[in-house]
């Protein structure tokens, strides 16, 4: 009853939400004004009818300021949210000028200027603490379908890196590389089933955390890296550096596979000869960084915004904000680094 | 059967790829495996200096792609081809090259051996390559827009005229 309720709230337009709340809010606080200054309603009619009138008033009034906090909030809400939480800033400042703006309007009926000034000085306040509520109210409107958006976007990104690990080329080039060796090496021929077999258990995985220890990360793309080494033979090396200090720095999940592929594909699979592949981890500060570098043929990097690596940087976006970068630079000797910068978090501290 | 042995040249940058199509070939007693190329410019340049009848060819492949190697070779040497690869999605670009078979993979001896029949029967009944490739350039050239479609059949994948199709 009550999340079929909330759905169909969800579904009514943004405007008529928010003017359904004013209602609701001058309502509740009309009936308490008169309910509490013990106002007969049926005796008093002219007073009640004037009350109602100013109470409409207001409503209409607040609709515009309300409708405007929550744009500009929301418009803000990225510099002024900090993890899902309104930073005070952000409430203090609207309070404050949504209060001084709407203490202004009373101002013009003032006979003389010091009673404006007065009247400026006594209501302000007042209208400052209804202004809070309202400022709050919005920001909290806008952080509610923040966090709905920003749940949704994450799952998106993370099934998008799924499926980037498992490209349908992928599993059919591997698959005919196991039937070929299945022919003339038994052995290997299993082993490379068994290394599938880790990829496709871990892909079918269903996950509770968004982050993972950059050991399990790194642990997770070598059946990846092995098929690969596998298929390309003598045309491909893979070094990982990652120091024991790093073991435990929480990264996104599958965050480097579509890094690993994007540097297999134009590192290796685009050139001929043989090429390398070198995964590092190192800590600069409060920040890791990890590197992919390939040496294959040279990427340009505005043209060469794939689709792994679009996911890769909305997922840093979505979970870290404007802390976590992904960039992707040539080499002086050829080939490509992709780096990516995040926020240095230990599996004990994380959240 | 011809008298010389059927000229086949490998093409594929994975050797497992070429391993395979080769171990299969060494079968037939009919033809011979006259070289192996790993990516698209060597694959032009061996076509060109071996003169092969018969082409397996990768699609993705290092610097020129299966494509590429096609457009570059001169006509006049162009051999049959058979594109191997696991994108199901070059299909229709493939036989608007005159591709004679669209091996996916993984495709197991049968489908190769199936492939390798169609470019015999294929080389006996045409003699020259080049003569069939213009007769399907016409054909393609005068018949623009979507009224050919890629379908799968047998575990095949075939070209379809639009006018052949009866019903969806």
């Amino acid at each position: 009853m009550i999340p079929e309720m909330q759905r169909r709230w969800r579904n009514l337009p943004r405007l008529v939400r928010i003017a359904g709340t004013m209602l609701l809010l001058w309502g509740m606080l009309f009936l308490s004004t008169h309910i509490s200054s013990g106002a007969n309603l049926h005796s008093d009619g002219r007073r009640v009818s004037i009350a109602s009138w100013t109470f409409i008033a207001h409503a209409l009034l607040t609709f515009g300021p309300f409708w405007l906090c929550s744009t500009v909030a929301l418009w803000m809400a990225p510099r002024w949210t900090t993890g899902g939480t309104v930073h005070w800033r952000a409430v203090v400042g609207w309070t404050c000028l949504f209060g001084c703006v709407w203490s202004l309007e009373g101002m013009w009926s003032q006979s003389s200027l010091i009673a404006a000034l007065r009247f400026f000085v006594t209501t302000t306040p007042l209208w400052m603490v209804q202004a809070g509520g309202f400022v709050a109210a919005g920001l909290v409107w806008q952080l509610w379908g923040q966090a709905a958006e920003r749940e949704r976007e994450l799952q998106e990104a993370q099934l998008r890196a799924l499926r980037s690990q498992l490209q349908p080329h992928f599993l059919f080039n591997t698959l005919h590389a196991i039937g070929v060796t299945a022919t003339h090496d038994g052995a290997t021929a299993s082993r490379m089933t068994t290394l599938l077999g880790d990829l496709l258990r871990h892909s079918l995985r269903e996950r509770t955390s968004p982050l993972v220890p950059l050991a399990d990360e790194v642990e997770l793309l070598r059946p990846y890296l092995q098929l690969q080494q596998l298929r390309f033979a003598d045309r491909m090396r893979v070094q990982i550096d990652v120091p024991p200090s790093l073991q435990e720095a929480m990264v996104p999940d599958l965050l480097l596979q579509p890094l690993v592929e994007n540097a297999l594909q134009h590192g290796i699979e685009q050139r001929p000869g043989a090429g390398e592949v070198h995964i590092r981890a190192t800590r600069c500060g409060a920040m890791l960084l990890l590197q992919v570098r390939d040496d294959g043929v040279p990427v340009d990097a505005t043209v060469h915004a794939g689709t792994g690596l679009q996911a890769t940087r909305q997922r840093l976006q979505t979970l870290f904000g404007d802390r976590a970068s992904l960039t992707l630079a040539p080499n002086d000797q050829g080939g490509t680094t992709a780096t990516i910068r995040l926020p240095f978090t230990e599996a004990r501290h994380a959240a | 059967m011809p008298p010389e042995p059927l000229r086949v040249l490998l093409v594929d940058d994975e050797p497992l790829v070429r391993r395979g199509v080769r171990d299969v070939l060494a079968t037939q007693a009919d033809l011979q495996v006259v070289g192996e190329a790993s990516d698209g410019l060597s694959a032009v340049a061996a076509i060109e200096e071996l003169r092969p009848e018969l082409v397996f060819l990768d699609v993705q492949m290092p610097g020129l792609d299966g494509f590429g190697v096609l457009a570059n070779v001169d006509p006049a040497l162009r051999p049959a081809v058979v594109f191997v690869t696991a994108y199901e999605q070059y299909a229709l670009k493939a036989f608007e090259a005159h591709a004679l078979d669209y091996l996916l993979k993984p495709f197991d001896d049968a489908r190769l051996l199936a492939a390798l029949q169609r470019a015999r029967t294929w080389l006996a009944r045409g003699g020259s390559p080049a003569a069939p490739v213009d007769a399907l350039l016409q054909q393609v050239g005068g018949e623009r827009g979507r009224d050919r479609f890629v379908v799968k059949h047998a575990g095949r994948l075939r070209l379809v005229h639009a006018r052949e199709i009866r019903w969806v």
